[in-house]
């Protein structure tokens, strides 16, 4: 299953600065696809944490972990709307800990991303200061879903259970002896009752299960966007070049294609069943009258260029800002933003049969069949082929 | 008849504006009080015009100082947060985020107390009026003259900041308060930022606003006085004082609004050239187009509303930095083709010495104002002192290449900004327009209006009045229309009353935020509304 190295890293050798931090939330909001709550409020947690707490974050390989570890996979479920006011007390994770470890009755020995888009992949960062645990370099989507289920720990069948939410009074709830979908609908409803979010310990795995079923080195590959991406805003290189060198040097997003560039004429909203739903229109710089199309459910589900299929989920699609090349989130896309449009591949196991069941382009209401981005952009120019 | 006055980093220049027409404008170089500049522009302004003083109905200044002060910090205050948000928001405290030293020039103190609403409207916990106490008189014996409160989602409800405040004000009735609310917007921390940025300025707006107040009656003038806000209308002096931080670019709504009505035109892209940036904004309807970014103040994430404009380090002081000297001598069409893309624009502006710097008034160094002579002479009429003989060594391909150049880089900004590719009419204005050839690619004609050099002064003078009003009314029992043509008339009986003119007012925005903690179906709906000035108060 490890198709990324998550062997070496820089990330590895010393703990992380704010600059790091920085770094992988910009790596995280690529990754989002457009989904992910923003991650401005948890790199401020983390700031805090880093300069005035003076605490430290680890990141170690999930190849260094021993077989018996207990790790467990953490982030935050809920409307992401909510972050916008109400932030976390910064203990809503250190007591799910807590508590995963009286119900396992066992030391929890690491944490992960349960998903590396957004806020998610950034916020067991702080669990790690907190705590003094390492965080694991991999996650559990290689991405962001909209669904707790739809990762990769479900797709090889292990119960979620038990499962801690908590929140910012210290509200504990447990959910125990529920199928991964069960878990999913309890965890929803507890959210709201919570205040519309609430943090999520679940799916608790042994270093053993990590070193199979989870898609590796994603804090790594998150740190090398936002790195990349930097250095070229410094340098005055061109950050599309410098975002497209960080994801093909992976095996899972190496496939990674410009689709378009423009100005967005409409974005169409409305909030349905929990979700932000919609599409964005976007007219090309030239006169020639190029549009795009792109859907969304919270994340981006497909994009059309001309009328032309050219990407959908699982496959990963962005939307950047066309100069800075950082991802624009779906509930901060405006009329008149200048954007370029991105996709790129994802881990295979997101693009088996079993998968695409669960979180392929029918189950948000395309009719299309699943093809893979390589598939539908073979003649266009891209940055996957090895040089 | 009107004032408007702008005051910039070189000039302070103040335009007379009578039966909507520039009658008469006056520039005078600005001062460091301000206020010294303001008197005598104002002062050389009626005197050169000859109007009567009682024949001035209004005065709106456009100043800066505001956001200078936060850009330089100077002259802040100290500021403490009382913030109500129960256990939320305790992993982010007040500044988080900010740079060191703007930190160091505001922060005094901060209570994280118990309070705050879900976004259903469900308390966080309860507010706590013992604690709200104490923090008070702890900040009483203190001395803290400027205070924030800010509660988790008060844009739904602001009844803990209200209550917040009064206590607060009871205990220290001398400290000036600023709640969040009023400063308005989802976005918490952007919010909180906003209100502390606001608090640090207040002792400085009083000052500020006293001095403009005192410059203006120095002239013998009985008239209102106005500030600028950064959505082209205007403020009366104590909403200034209170909401210092609505002053914040104004300069920029300014120059929009003064480039439409100085080319009577409802929509268009506004170039606004000056001496080291080109700033590029878009009027739409009348009214400066807003950015929709969050708005970064002194590296501090704010949410206000700024008009949306592009800037590239552009002007007609900026220095244009050659590879070697005999560049800009050679006639080789092959020897410059292949060097050009080594000449570089700026960013550095010879500024406010181009007088003693440039080269066509006898300096040493290239600039863009120098390209723009040598490339039209027939330009050299409208600057004053520039002499052609000191640029009859630069070489004409040189110069059509360099000038090429210039408006190419104008014209990549124009482009950016519109958001079709349809044509547009651009309008030029500001000190350095000459650098801009009659043609920018994808739009149809430029227009470089008269007066267009104090177009911020002429924007001041010409800006607009504001007032918006809100409701809660329910969905079940209520008839939508009819709430929102009432509040619509409440909104407009209230501009009115603070000088606007009836005709003219108009509804500019709409907002309706579902209060789903109350049953029935509640909404709050509210409503801006905008007028000119009447010209009979």
């Amino acid at each position: 299953m490890i198709t990324t190295n998550a062997r070496e890293s820089r990330l590895y050798q010393s703990p992380l600065d704010f600059q790091d931090v920085q770094d992988i939330a910009i790596g995280c909001s690529f990754l989002g696809a457009g989904g992910g709550s923003i991650t401005y409020v948890t790199e401020l947690q983390l700031q805090q944490a880093l300069e005035e707490d003076d605490s430290r974050i680890t990141i170690v390989s999930p190849h260094d972990i021993s077989d018996d570890a207990l790790v467990v996979p953490c982030g935050w479920i809920g409307a992401p709307g909510v972050l916008l006011e109400k932030y976390p007390d910064g203990n809503e994770g250190i007591i799910g800990i807590k508590k995963m470890e009286a119900l396992l009755g066992q030391k929890v020995d690491a944490v992960l991303p349960m998903e590396i888009g957004g806020q998610n992949g950034l916020s067991p960062l702080l669990i790690s200061a907190k705590l003094n645990l390492p965080v694991l370099d991999c996650d559990g989507m290689g991405r962001a879903f909209p669904k707790g289920f739809m990762q990769v720990f479900n797709l090889l069948e292990r119960s979620g259970t038990p499962a801690v939410l908590t929140n910012e009074h210290g509200h504990c709830v447990i959910i125990d002896d529920a199928d991964n979908i069960t878990l999913e609908r309890l965890s929803r409803s507890t959210s709201v009752s919570m205040g519309g979010r609430c943090h999520k310990v679940s799916y608790p795995l042994w270093g053993s299960d990590v070193k199979e079923m989870v898609i590796p080195g994603t804090l790594t590959l998150a740190a090398d966007i936002g790195r990349n991406l930097r250095i070229a805003g410094c340098r005055g290189q061109s950050s599309q070049e410098a975002l497209f060198s960080a994801l093909r040097a992976t095996k899972d997003y190496r496939y990674a294609y410009p689709l378009f560039e423009g100005k967005i004429v409409d974005v169409s909203r409305r909030y349905q069943y929990g979700f932000s739903i919609g599409t964005v229109k976007i007219e090309g710089f030239g006169v020639n009258g190029d549009t795009s199309v792109i859907q969304f459910q919270n994340e981006f589900t497909a994009a059309w260029v001309n009328d032309e299929l050219r990407a959908t989920i699982p496959d990963i699609i962005s939307i950047v800002d066309a100069e800075t090349c950082e991802a624009i989130h779906v509930e901060n896309l405006r009329y008149g933003q200048r954007v370029g449009v991105i996709a790129c591949s994802t881990n295979s196991i997101f693009r088996s049969q079993k998968a695409l069941d669960l979180l392929g382009p029918r189950q948000f209401g395309l009719q299309d069949e699943y093809r893979p981005v390589e598939a539908l952009n073979q003649t266009t120019n891209h940055f996957g082929d090895a040089e | 008849m009107r004032i408007g006055v702008d005051v910039g980093g070189t000039n302070t220049d103040a335009v007379l504006l009578s039966q909507r027409r520039v009658i008469f404008s006056h520039k005078t170089p600005s001062t460091t009080d301000v206020q010294t500049g303001v008197s005598e522009v104002i002062g050389g302004l009626l005197a050169g015009s000859c109007v009567d003083t009682s024949a001035i109905q209004r005065i709106t200044i456009g100043t800066t100082q505001i956001t200078n002060a936060i850009l330089e910090e100077k002259g802040l205050t100290k500021v403490a947060v009382i913030r109500l948000a129960g256990p939320a928001g305790r992993s982010v405290r007040p500044w988080t985020g900010w740079p060191t030293s703007l930190k160091r020039a505001t922060r005094s103190a901060s209570y994280l107390l118990p309070g705050g609403y879900e976004f259903d409207g469900r308390e966080i916990s309860s507010f706590d009026e013992q604690m709200v106490r104490e923090a008070a008189l702890e900040l009483a014996n203190r001395g803290v003259e400027a205070i924030v409160i800010s509660c988790v989602n008060s844009q739904l409800n602001p009844r803990m900041e209200d209550r917040a405040a009064e206590i607060v004000q009871f205990h220290c009735p001398s400290a000036h308060i600023t709640k969040s609310s009023d400063i308005g917007r989802v976005g918490f921390i952007e919010r909180e930022n906003s209100a502390i940025l606001n608090a640090a300025c207040t002792r400085l707006a009083t000052i500020m606003t006293d001095g403009l107040e005192a410059a203006v009656r120095a002239n013998g003038l009985t008239a209102a006085v106005c500030i600028s806000q950064n959505d082209g209308t205007a403020i009366d002096v104590a909403t200034a004082r209170r909401l210092p931080i609505l002053t914040m670019a104004s300069g920029q709504a300014n120059s929009i609004r003064g480039a439409a009505f100085l080319s009577g035109l409802k929509s268009g892209i506004v170039v606004d050239i000056g001496g080291t940036t080109c700033d590029v904004g878009v009027i739409k309807n009348g009214l400066p187009r807003e950015s929709t970014k969050g708005v970064t103040i002194g590296a501090v994430k704010t949410n206000f509303r700024m008009p949306d404009v592009s800037s590239i380090a552009l002007g007609g002081g900026t220095i244009i930095h050659c590879p070697n000297s005999s560049l800009s001598r050679s006639e080789s069409v092959t020897e410059l083709s292949a060097q050009i893309g080594r000449v570089e624009l700026g960013p550095q502006s010879v500024g406010s010495d181009i007088k003693e710097r440039s080269l066509c008034f006898g300096g040493d160094t290239l600039t863009a104002t120098d390209i723009a002579l040598a490339a039209n002479p027939g330009l050299a009429v409208q600057v004053q002192g520039a002499n052609l003989e000191l640029l009859e060594h630069l070489s004409g391909s040189f110069v059509s290449m360099m000038s090429q150049f210039i408006n190419n880089e104008v014209s990549d900004i124009v482009d950016q900004m519109k958001t079709s590719a349809e044509d547009m009419t651009v309008i030029l204005v500001g000190g350095g327009q000459l650098l801009v050839a009659d043609t920018i690619e994808g739009c149809t004609h430029i227009v470089r209006p008269k007066y267009s050099d104090v177009a911020n002064a002429v924007g001041a003078a010409w800006s607009q009045i504001s007032s918006a009003t809100d409701q809660i009314y329910s969905h079940e029992q209520d008839d939508r229309d009819v709430v929102l043509s009432d509040l619509t008339l409440k909104s407009i009986d209230h501009v009115v009353s603070k000088g606007g003119d009836r005709d003219s007012a108009r509804v500019v925005e709409v907002n309706e935020v579902p209060l789903t903690y109350l049953p029935g179906q509640k909404v709050r709906l509210s409503v801006k509304v905008i007028a000119e000035f009447s010209e009979t108060t």
